[in-house]
């Protein structure tokens, strides 16, 4: 299988598959909502979805969703748990994978009901550009302030709930949350536009590849 | 997939299925809102990516720069000139543990913006967080150093940070980073910004910043606090509202006990409530944990600063990294009766430091010879007089400690007598018994300072001229109320021929010797128990310090009598004197019973502003009870002595000031209210 397709489109509709999410007073994530995805290292030239400072190769490990699983595709030397894996594996909850010499990432699927997953670096590497977590975004994505969410808040009293429907991202929350100027509670979310409610502000913002 | 994300919404949330720290429960702080949203460009180069946080000063945003430098911009809304100073200081500072600060920018609108390192990775807080009961020691211990190398950087460039608090410092992928340097004097909590910051920021405040006292001490204060947490996992000082915490800060002393040598002495000395006596730097604490700042600086650091190098570090060093590696260990120390024991702590801690001298200085050999020598010669020469004195040092040192056992059992329903210990020996180690009591009381009362130890505190702040006006004025008013007291008694023991002329002879002398030394007493309890009004103190020592008083009152009394009663011998015949002292009275007696009147009762509890009565009858009945007892054994004093001690115990009480239940409640409504308001105190 290739690993990206040369004319890859990462625009599908209106949602391109890679999104910046920022959240005051929280953090910023990456939004990965392709099916597959890749890692590699930040150049330039390189066509990666999480590309990580570090010393990798340019492709180095693929992540791909399969039904409700997560199954990582070496591509160069990566190890699952400390163990070197030469073939397809499946990633379970707080899986680590390391890449290369020491590039760690965690993979956690912290909510029973969502498909989602998300990827953190432990090591002291970091993303180009930099972020707190990289979200794969299947079914939908939780915020709020406990641990079994996507995106934990700890300031914030109420869970907010993005998922996606066609090529749409929709949004589902106990307080109302407004877009731009609007009076009328927002059901999807418009790009490049902040989404806010009572504690809750954030926004999305298209990423290309560098 | 078939599940529907819809299905997940926040009401049917599911039971979580691990507990993480976001699950434990944290001050909720007030919504963020923040004035910029994300892709806005306030200040041209700059775009705000998302707000960080808010402080007392402004907000503070994530941005990037077109080229993607990674910067935090910190909107300055509050006091902008002021802070733009501090900023501006700060400006240059360099330091691998300190946040660095790029540059100062004014936008369109005038409004100052300063422009500073990004912090990528957890507060301090967050890490505490994760480590309920404290963290493991060497992680501290590494934290702890970078902390305090930096502080000590600042205060090296005149630069009291401050704000020093776990939620200010951030692990940045492996190196400590000190953020929120420089700011301000209005320590992020102020009436202006309302109620927007969680009842954390006070945990970290030293006491005299309610008085507006801002040196470098307050940061010792903080890293002690700091300290403290990160190997406890909690703060000292804990309480449901901020005027609690303040209260504690104030009055109570941290418990210590689970934190292991050299930590409880190294914390103990920097949360000292008397900044004068508190540990003086961050280089110092450093020194005490068996630290250096300047590991992995090259020399030219360390040769800027040799004076403390030289002196402190060649004795300290060597000792204190050995401290530090074994005080990993909690070693259970020996719980003998005298390893409680004050003045014996002081001789064998003398004499391991001088065996320590002994063994590991360079001394010479002959030089040892000769010391011993000498020391030996001058035994020998001497020993007519050094073995009576020995016999007298132990005789009185069995006293003492007999006395101390007396007073200690007595001593430990004192109620929240919270000592501070002074000195590393001195105090501060209880018997297991009265430590484990001592705590259960502690803990039953958390949270709840007394009534009694907030008014305490309300008095203890005011100021020190307004004290000593105090002093004066009952040290005058002792002087009239004794010669009234002295009369009074005089009526009713001689009757009506006090009023004769004759007794201007006879009695005379008498009755100014008797009201001379009502005053002189009264004014020695006075001045004393002014000095103790502000706090509950270490009863002990108050006792041995009254006992002092009352032996130079012992010699004063035998002196005056010397003029009074010896200068004319004829007026002691006549046939109704007052009272008499007859060839039986003796220096030593007088002393050895004032001393014993002084010690026993709590004489300054008499002076006490916040004693239960202006002048209570029985309170002074039990005094003359003691000195009727003590007269037993020396009679030739009887009656005049107890009348004495019977007339000073009434004297303190009519003329100490006595705050009624309405002015307690004024003055302690009056302090809370100001706790309240106090942080922007120091204010130009």
């Amino acid at each position: 299988m290739s690993i990206v397709e040369p004319d890859f489109a990462y625009r599908r509709g209106n949602v391109s598959d890679r999104l910046q999410m920022w959240i005051d007073g929280v953090g910023g994530y990456m939004l990965l909502l392709a099916d597959r995805i890749n890692i590699g290292q930040a150049m330039a030239s390189a066509q990666v979805d999480i590309p990580v400072m570090g010393d990798i190769s340019r492709r180095h490990a693929a992540i791909k969703r399969s039904g409700d699983e997560y199954i990582v595709e070496p591509l160069s030397e990566v190890k699952l748990n400390d163990q070197s894996i030469s073939g397809p594996s499946l990633l379970k909850h707080r899986d680590v994978m390391t890449l290369g010499r020491g590039v760690k990432l965690q993979f956690t699927q912290p909510h029973p009901l969502s498909t989602s997953a998300v990827v953190k670096i432990i090591s002291r590497h970091r993303t180009e550009p930099a972020c707190d977590g990289v979200v794969l975004l299947a079914d939908s994505l939780l915020m709020g302030p406990k641990s079994n969410n996507h995106v934990v808040c700890p300031q914030w009293q109420e869970d907010v709930v993005v998922y996606r429907q066609g090529a749409k991202l929709l949004l589902k929350s106990k307080t109302p949350l407004f877009q731009s100027d609007s009076t009328q509670p927002a059901t999807s979310i418009r790009i490049g536009e902040t989404v806010q409610g009572e504690e809750v502000s954030f926004c999305l913002e298209p990423l290309g590849r560098a | 997939m078939n599940q529907s994300a819809a299905a997940i919404t926040p009401e049917n949330q599911p039971g979580d299925d691990e507990v993480g720290p976001a699950n434990l429960a944290k001050p909720k702080e007030s919504p963020m809102r923040f004035t910029y949203k994300s892709g806005s460009s306030p200040l041209d180069g700059y775009t705000i990516k998302r707000g960080v946080g808010a402080g007392g000063f402004g907000e503070v945003y994530y941005a990037t720069t077109e080229s993607g430098k990674e910067v935090a911009l910190k909107h300055i809304q509050r006091n902008l000139e002021i802070e733009m100073r501090g900023a501006k200081h700060c400006l240059n500072l360099k330091h691998p543990h300190l946040v660095s600060l790029y540059d100062i920018r004014y936008d369109k609108d005038g409004e100052g913006w300063i422009v500073m390192e990004f912090v990528h990775g957890d507060s301090l807080q967050d890490i505490v967080e994760r480590h309920p009961n404290g963290m493991p020691r060497e992680e501290a211990l590494s934290w702890f150093k970078a902390i305090a190398s930096a502080v000590n950087y600042l205060h090296d460039h005149g630069i009291v940070h401050r704000d020093l608090k776990p939620g200010n410092i951030f692990n940045d992928q492996g190196t400590v980073k000190i953020g929120d340097y420089g700011l301000s004097k209005f320590i992020s909590v102020s009436r202006r910004s309302g109620q927007t910051e969680s009842v954390g920021t006070f945990h970290y405040m030293a006491p005299e910043i309610g008085k507006g006292r801002y040196g470098r001490e307050i940061d010792v204060y903080a890293l002690g606090i700091i300290l403290f947490e990160m190997l406890t996992g909690r703060v000292p000082f804990e309480g449901e509202s901020s005027q609690e915490i303040i209260m504690k800060h104030l009055t109570a002393s941290p418990d210590l006990g689970n934190l292991g040598e050299p930590f409880r002495s190294v914390v103990s000395r920097a949360l000292e409530k008397d900044p004068d006596k508190r540990t003086s730097s961050a280089e110092e604490m450093l020194e005490q944990l068996g630290l250096k700042e300047n590991v992995g600086y090259v020399s030219a650091i360390d040769t800027s600063r040799p004076v403390s190098n030289t002196s402190q570090a060649a004795v300290g060093a060597p000792q204190s990294e050995v401290k530090a590696k074994i005080g990993y260990v909690e070693t259970p120390s020996p719980k003998g009766t005298l390893d409680d024991e004050p003045i014996a702590q002081a001789v064998t801690g003398m004499a391991d430091r001088f065996r320590g001298w002994w063994n590991h200085n360079n001394t010479s050999m002959p030089v040892k010879v000769i010391v011993l020598a000498a020391i030996a010669f001058g035994i020998v020469t001497n020993l007519h007089f050094i073995v009576p004195l020995a016999f007298a040092g132990g005789a009185a040192y069995m006293a003492y400690l007999f006395i101390r056992l007396l007073i200690n059992t007595t001593q430990d329903e004192n109620p929240g007598g919270t000592v501070a210990p002074e000195k590393k020996g001195s105090s501060g180690r209880y018997h297991p018994e009265a430590m484990r009591r001592k705590h259960r009381a502690a803990e039953d009362a958390v949270w709840h300072p007394k009534r009694k130890d907030r008014e305490r505190a309300a008095i203890a702040v005011r100021p020190t001229r307004e004290k000593i006006r105090e002093l004066l004025g009952s040290l005058i008013a002792s002087g009239i109320s004794s010669i009234l007291v002295s009369f009074v008694l005089l009526a009713i023991s001689v009757g009506e021929a006090a009023f004769t002329k004759t007794a201007i002879l006879t009695i005379g002398p008498a009755f100014v010797f008797f009201t001379g030394l009502t005053i002189l007493a009264s004014w020695a309890v006075l001045i004393a128990s002014k000095m103790w009004e502000d706090r509950n103190g270490d009863q002990a020592r108050r006792r041995i310090i009254m006992m002092m008083i009352g032996v130079g009152i012992g010699a004063a009394a035998w002196l005056g009598s010397m003029f009074v009663f010896t200068g004319s011998p004829g007026a002691l015949d006549m046939q109704m004197p007052w009272f008499a002292m007859g060839e039986q009275s003796s220096v030593g007696a007088l002393m050895l019973f004032f001393g014993l009147a002084f010690l026993v009762p709590r004489w300054w509890k008499l002076a006490d502003p916040l004693r239960s009565n202006w002048l209570s009858i029985w309170t002074t009945g039990l005094f003359v009870i003691w000195a009727s007892i003590l007269t037993a054994f020396w009679p030739f004093l009887q009656p005049w002595a107890i009348m004495l001690i019977g007339s000073v115990a009434a004297t303190v009480q009519l003329s100490a000031p006595w705050l009624s239940q309405e002015r307690r409640d004024t003055e302690r409504r009056r302090y809370e209210q100001e706790l309240k308001e106090t942080t922007v105190s120091g204010a130009p």
